[in-house]
């Protein structure tokens, strides 16, 4: 079993959606995304191309982060997700500085707040109870790894049952972004990315990304 | 060139942030004396200097504290032992424990036993071999990440090892200088040696990162002519090889230099060397992930 | 109220469909259905509580009415606008005397009682005297749209004054396209039939990537047409929204639009020779004959438009049954005058636009319109029909649409009616594939027949809406000389007026006599002098009136710098709403999308002092005792959509309540009922889908929904009625229009009024001279909705992540020479001295001559530090008067030349008082 995704480019609009979806899921504080929308321009005015690319961690089969953590606190599970063990890191960054697509963050702060001066909103305050962040670690995407085994407990199919998909997957409003397993060959992500030419993103890098981007 | 604007994360050439900057700064200090310390070691070790095997051990515990200030969790430490398999930072703090071991007993055994030549030897040389592991691994560090193209060149752990001899060598000359020692001369030639060695390597470094990429290669002028253009010429260049090589000229041809010349050597070289660690960290960039033209 | 049942936690098992860490206490988990407030599209929502905290807003994975499940950004965000600390919670009242942009309000805290006790003691004195002192208005602010036609229209409109100023909204939209939309479609606006679109041109338009109107199933249809493939040209001097997902993005001046519709016109009619001749000929005036004044030739017994029969050779009625061929070209003779079909008038006048024209105006090359108009016509399949659930309907898979920025400007009507005759001339017109207006036809729930809206033939057999709001579109009034502030009455063609927040109108209402003076201004949820046009001019027009009152969720310019009495409104998370909107045509899902009618409720009970708006308006109806009024409109209101149209939903008819037959009324509200709004809401549910689907019902199951008919998705073809390609009512206008403008001393471009549809250079090309060189323009951004949004953190953080949004943008060799770069702090200045800064950011895909600036930013109210200083505010280049609007339907324009140069500090905020920017 191998969690990956599909982005349709074609589809995308860049409402960045997906990035905030994320944040309210695990209550992510300021300034820290798990998934980013990149911005760009190909070409010369008046042959120009937007480009727009949802990017996160891309949970590699062979993950450079992985391998550089000297503690182990990175670590990748049998089901591809590679994730952080908050009480393992010590911050040396050094898997930061690995990932070529820098997908991670040093979540600094731990006072941080939306309304800065102001008190915690009461939605900022349950964020601390439900999902909470401990400051002077890496963070990252983790795939949405409790909503995916809470879903899976329950029977649920990642992928295709909402509640077991990560949060950026279903709140898509143009159904840009697929989820299943790569592992699965007649599963859906694996049609979607045969029949739709899709292809990893900047496999130069060679860590062999579980994201797949359509044209 | 330099990019600023959270816009363009990744967008445009990226430069790394993580092991330069605030708390970053720790690193470049402890990749530095780590060098040295290693660097220091063995040309202590060859002539035989106890101080200079102590400095050694000092710095070594100089850097460990650095390494420390830089962690966001640095009590945690131990764990970095425990991924030796795959993270240079693991067998970095395996070889530096090793190294503290192995000149712990060396320096003992020198001190308070001097007549055990055998046994001095046996750990003067396993010593002396993590010594050299503690002085290249963070070039491996650095050059392991295939993610940055201007550190992922096989020249970096070279260039990071001659670097820090050639630190070593300069304390141990002003330690010397300051012994009275007569080996001065001898020692002073190794240097020469040492010091064009290290000029050729940064040539060589910095000419082929301009083909092995464009990431490479956006690095490289920043370098040469962009915003790390001071660092590069005035750190590394003027600090780090032209002063020291015009003073080892000038000591060729004038014996006996005074100690004044000899020691603005020293720290000439002793600022050229954390100017490369700099240097080569900030230059540090990403290719950016969005297509280019 | 959700409270904590103590040692009954819910999670035994796990938490479903929110992460979380380790085992928190769960003694909520609720999902609640309910619409979204994030702009005007209330797409349906399922919104996650947890521990009766808001934590995730999710779509609604069942309903058409949106991205069936997504959502975009502004949606999630408005958890951060709910719980902001920021907020209103109680009713405010000013207390520093002085009003002006920047003033300090500084607000002290009243009770409800003392707030509305003083309203309704102004009220009643103005309602005593003359009602029309009352000025009230607003656009719908964070989501509060359904509220318009339930609320504060209405309020107004029974309490007697002509005086409701939606402001902003010949800006944001646009006049040119609701009149045209609603003249042309029965419907708001206009969007292609992306199911089965194959070519669809945008002009000046966003549909399916940008903002506002109904953002959410058009992006969801958008991404599935561009998926299977569907050719999408789109004209827009930026390659952002709409350009930024085209097949073909072709960068063209603002304003220009039209030219480039009427040149590809001429080459399908004149050129190629093409033309839907059966849709001419049945579903236009085309074939309506023209006499020498430009004016229908009318029968003299009926005193209806004539036709030439071509079979019978002889002049008819044109809804003679025995007519056998209209005929459309050719000239002929009737009631003694010579006279042709105003189809071959509109031929022939299209000649004089060639695309050379059109390149010389637009800067779109001539072989470019050239080869466009090819594709359309080869795309539009003239004579081709679809089978759709077993009807036979012709299919035109090519649409045009244009949205805000290719009518905001003084040609509004003009251009927008140029676009529509592209689509007329092959027939795209609410068929499949077409151009499609949002829906127009309800033929009712099936079990009650309820909530019923048939456009339908009105005079002269022109397409009616079956129910409009703010203006009649057809049949046009007659002028008349202005005796509202906003003299819209003027020109019967106008759908929204700048009126009076602009800097000529005390000469027009001197010259008129100054019959009265606003006296009291009640706004809800705009901010009338950040989204409006000129900060400046409205600043000279809201400090003079005595007392404002205005309803706001957060604080914005507009309340600190001139509100007196400021009173806490409902969040859309916290309240009730009937319904998205007034109508189907307003913003429901188009095509065979299904009939759904998602309500809104509360997911969190209300804190503070905040309320609901409209029952704070009953509560002030109670006090001047006009609640009677107020429950006999409901009536009214919810019977005629119950098959008897007995009001059109415009403002207009509102006022003539008291003409209805009582006996054609249901009395839902018996007169002296003082119900709450989700009573109201339980009986009109109840009313319209039957006595088992009340608020109870929809609550547990969801809302009603059905599947909607072809007949109703492409109505086009099943109800008799016309368009006027030809617009005679403008011919038979313009006379009594400037007479009547001569009596309050005001000039418009009379050329404009003109029947046959032309191209006249914007203001804003006017000004183009030395110095001031560059088209500035803004448009909307995916991110953001009106002035609020900036002060949502989340909205703010990924705002700061993107390139353009609160930047300027130029195009990359045009600044390179003026010597600018990325990052430098440029002034744009108008001829005008209005001046605006901001931060440059250079791009490939922008028109080298224009100069950009997206949303609606630049806030500097006190109460909102999170929106404080980021991007720019645009409107403040603008001119606000006649000189700067189309005469014919009054759209802003929304361009402003300028000049650029560096500057070395945000002159716009010096006063504001706030960090120095």
């Amino acid at each position: 079993m191998r969690w990956g995704m599909a982005i349709e480019q074609k589809r995308c609009v860049g409402c960045y959606e997906c990035v905030l979806a994320c944040k309210a899921e695990h209550f992510l504080p300021p300034d820290i995304f798990w998934n980013r929308v990149l911005i760009g321009e190909s070409g010369k005015y008046p042959n120009v191309t937007k480009l727009i690319y949802n990017v996160r961690c891309n949970h590699c089969a062979d993950p450079a982060c992985v391998k550089v953590c000297p503690t182990g606190a990175t670590q990748q599970r049998e089901d591809g997700i590679v994730w952080v063990d908050e009480d393992k890191c010590v911050g040396c960054r050094y898997c930061m500085v690995a990932c070529p697509y820098q997908a991670r963050q040093m979540y600094e702060d731990g006072d941080a707040q939306y309304f800065p001066g102001q008190e915690l909103t009461e939605h900022e305050k349950i964020g601390k109870e439900l999902y909470p962040h401990k400051p002077g670690v890496v963070t990252k995407c983790v795939f949405c790894m409790e909503r995916i085994d809470a879903g899976l407990a329950a029977g649920l199919t990642p992928g295709v049952d909402r509640a077991a998909t990560p949060a950026c997957v279903i709140s898509c409003p143009t159904k840009a972004i697929h989820f299943g397993d790569l592992d699965e060959p007649n599963s859906d992500i694996n049609r979607v990315i045969k029949e739709k030419h899709g292809h990893p993103f900047h496999p130069e890098f060679d860590t062999k990304p579980s994201i797949y981007y359509i044209d | 060139m330099i990019q600023r604007k959270p816009y363009d994360f990744m967008v445009k050439y990226q430069q790394q942030k993580d092991w330069v900057d605030g708390r970053g700064n720790f690193i470049a200090f402890a990749f530095f004396l780590g060098g040295i310390a290693g660097g220091l070691f063995l040309a202590a070790a060859y002539f035989d200097n106890l101080l200079g095997m102590f400095i050694a051990f000092l710095l070594t515990g100089l850097m460990g504290a650095s390494y420390m200030l830089h962690l966001t969790h640095p009590m945690r430490f131990w764990r970095m032992v425990l991924k030796p398999g795959t993270s240079w930072i693991s067998r970095g703090f395996t070889f530096i424990m090793l190294f503290g071991f192995f000149t712990a007993i060396t320096m003992i055994l020198m001190q308070w036993a001097p007549d055990a030549t055998a046994a001095i030897t046996t750990f003067k040389v396993l010593a002396g071999i993590f010594a050299f592991a503690q002085s290249i691994y963070t070039g491996f560090a650095v050059s392991y990440v295939s993610a940055i193209k201007v550190w992922n060149s096989a020249i970096v752990p070279i260039l990071f090892v001659t670097c820090g001899l050639s630190g070593g060598l300069a304390i141990l000359l002003a330690i010397m200088v300051g012994q009275g020692s007569a080996q001065i001369a001898t020692l002073e030639n190794i240097i020469r040696v040492v010091l064009i060695a290290f000029a050729i390597i940064v040539a060589v470094y910095i000419w082929n990162a301009t083909y092995s990429s464009t990431a490479a290669r956006d690095a490289v002028v920043r370098l040469i002519g962009g915003v790390l253009a001071p660092l590069f010429w005035i750190g590394v260049f003027l600090f780090g090889i032209a002063i020291p090589v015009v003073i080892s000229v000038i000591t060729y041809w004038v014996h006996d230099a005074s100690s004044a010349l000899l020691i603005t050597a020293v720290v000439s070289e002793i600022i050229g060397g954390l100017a490369l660690r700099f240097a080569v960290l900030k230059a540090g960039v990403y290719e950016p992930l969005l297509p280019s033209d | 109220m959700v409270t904590k049942a103590k040692g009954k936690p819910l999670n035994e098992k796990p938490v479903l469909g929110l992460s979380v860490k380790g085992n928190p206490e769960i003694w909520d988990d609720t999902f609640v259905n309910t619409t979204c407030g994030g702009c005007y599209g209330q797409c349906a929502i399922r919104v996650h509580r947890v521990n009766g905290v808001i934590v995730k807003v999710e779509g609604d994975p069942d309903s058409d009415f949106g991205p069936r499940g997504g959502i975009c950004a502004k949606g999630e965000a408005m958890i951060q606008a709910l719980y902001d600390p920021n907020r209103y919670n109680y009713p405010l009242r000013r207390t520093n005397p002085k009003k002006g942009l920047f003033e300090d309000p500084k607000w002290k805290r009243i009770s409800w009682d003392e707030a509305l006790d003083e309203i309704a003691v102004k009220l009643k004195k103005i309602r005593a005297e003359n009602p029309h002192k009352l000025l009230h208005g607003g656009t719908p602010g964070p989501g509060s749209g359904p509220d318009l036609p339930l609320g504060f229209g209405v309020f107004g409109a029974v309490f007697g004054t002509k005086n409701w100023y939606v402001g902003g909204a010949g800006l944001h939209c646009g006049s040119g396209s609701h009149m045209g939309a609603g003249l042309y479609h029965a419907s708001w606006s206009i969007v292609p039939d992306f199911k089965y679109c194959n070519y669809a041109i945008q002009m000046g338009s966003n549909k399916g990537t940008g903002s506002g109107h109904s953002m959410g199933f058009n992006m969801r249809l958008a991404a599935d047409a561009r998926s299977r493939g569907m050719k999408n040209v789109v004209f827009d001097p930026i390659c952002n929204f709409g350009g930024g997902k085209a097949t073909e993005w072709i960068p063209i001046l603002p304003g220009t639009d039209g030219i480039v519709a009427l040149a590809m016109v001429n080459i399908i009619l004149n050129e190629l020779n093409v033309y839907d001749e059966e849709f001419i000929k049945l579903k236009t005036n085309g074939p309506y004959l023209i006499g020498p004044d430009g004016k229908y030739v009318r029968d003299k017994k009926t005193n209806k438009p004539l036709v030439w029969d071509a079979k019978d050779n002889k002049a008819k009625v044109f809804n003679d049954k025995t007519i056998g061929d209209f005929a459309i070209l050719g000239e002929y003779e009737a009631n003694g005058v010579k006279c042709r079909p105003s189809f071959r008038l509109i031929k022939d006048h299209m000649k004089r636009y060639t695309p050379e024209m059109a390149e010389k105006e637009s800067t779109v090359p001539a072989s470019t319109v050239r080869r466009i108009a090819q594709e359309w016509v080869d795309a539009a399949m003239i004579g081709a029909t679809i089978e759709i659930e077993g009807d036979k309907l012709p299919f035109r898979p090519v649409a045009a649409i244009m949205f805000r920025g290719g009518q905001g400007h003084t040609n509004s009507a003009h251009s927008y009616i140029a676009m529509c005759l592209l689509n007329a001339i092959v027939g795209a017109m609410d068929v499949p594939g077409g151009t499609l207006g949002w829906p127009a036809y309800v033929e009712g729930y099936p079990d009650t027949g309820r909530f019923r809206m048939i456009p339908y033939a009105c005079e002269d057999g022109m397409l009616t809406a079956g129910s409009f709001m703010e203006h009649r579109p057809w049949p046009i009034e007659d002028s008349q000389v202005p005796y509202t502030m906003l003299m819209k009455e003027l020109t019967p063609t106008a759908s929204f007026s700048p009126h009076p927040v602009t800097s000529d109108f005390d000469k027009y209402w001197d010259k008129l006599g100054r019959p009265y003076e606003v006296e009291l201004a009640m706004i809800f949820g705009a901010n009338m002098i950040r989204s409006t046009q000129s900060r400046e001019i409205a600043e000279q027009f809201w400090k003079k009136i005595p007392f404002i009152v205005t309803f706001n969720i957060l604080p914005n310019e507009f309340c600190e710098g001139f509100a007196d009495i400021v009173l806490p409104d409902h969040h859309p998370l916290e309240t009730y709403c009937l319904f998205g909107t007034h109508g189907p045509f307003f913003n429901h899902p188009i095509g065979m999308e299904g009939w759904d009618f998602p309500i809104r409720q509360p997911v969190v009970e209300p804190a503070y002092e905040r309320r609901n708006k409209l029952e704070a308006l009953w509560d002030l109806a109670d006090r001047i005792g006009m609640r009677e009024e107020m429950n006999n409109y409901y009536n009214v209101y919810f019977t005629s959509f119950g098959g008897e149209a007995l009001i059109g939903g415009d403002i207009d008819s509102i006022r003539h309540l008291g003409d209805i037959d009582p006996k054609k009324v249901v009395q839902l509200i018996k007169p002296d009922e003082k119900i709450t709004y989700d009573q109201m809401m339980d009986r009109a549910l109840k009313f319209y889908f039957g006595e088992e689907h009340g608020l109870d019902y929809i609550v547990k199951n969801g809302p009603v929904k059905w599947p909607k008919k072809a007949k109703e998705a492409y109505w086009r073809w099943y109800v008799d009625v016309r368009i006027p390609l030809y617009m005679e009512h403008v011919a038979e206008l313009k006379e009594n229009v400037m007479k009547n403008a001569e009596k309050a001393g005001i000039e418009l471009d009379w050329e404009q009024f003109t029947p046959l549809t032309s191209y006249f250079t914007p203001q804003v090309g006017k000004e183009i001279s030395g110095e001031y060189d560059l088209y500035s323009f803004s448009y909307r951004d995916i991110l953001h909705n009106g002035t609020y949004t900036m002060e949502m953190p989340w909205l703010d953080e990924v705002s700061r992540l993107n390139p353009y949004t609160y930047n300027i943008t130029m195009n990359a060799s045009a600044a390179e020479k003026k010597g600018l770069k990325d990052e430098d702090l440029i002034c744009l200045e108008s001829p005008y001295g209005r001046k605006i800064t901001g931060t440059l950011k250079t791009m490939q895909g922008q028109h080298p001559k224009t100069v950009a600036i997206s949303a609606c930013s630049g806030a500097w109210a006190k109460g909102a530090p999170i929106a404080y200083g980021k991007g720019t505010n645009f409107n403040i280049l603008l001119e606000s008067d006649f000189k700067h609007a189309c005469p014919v339907c009054w759209s802003q324009e929304t361009a402003a030349t300028v000049k650029v140069y560096k500057i070395d500090h945000r002159i716009e905020f010096d006063g504001a008082g706030g960090d120095k920017l």
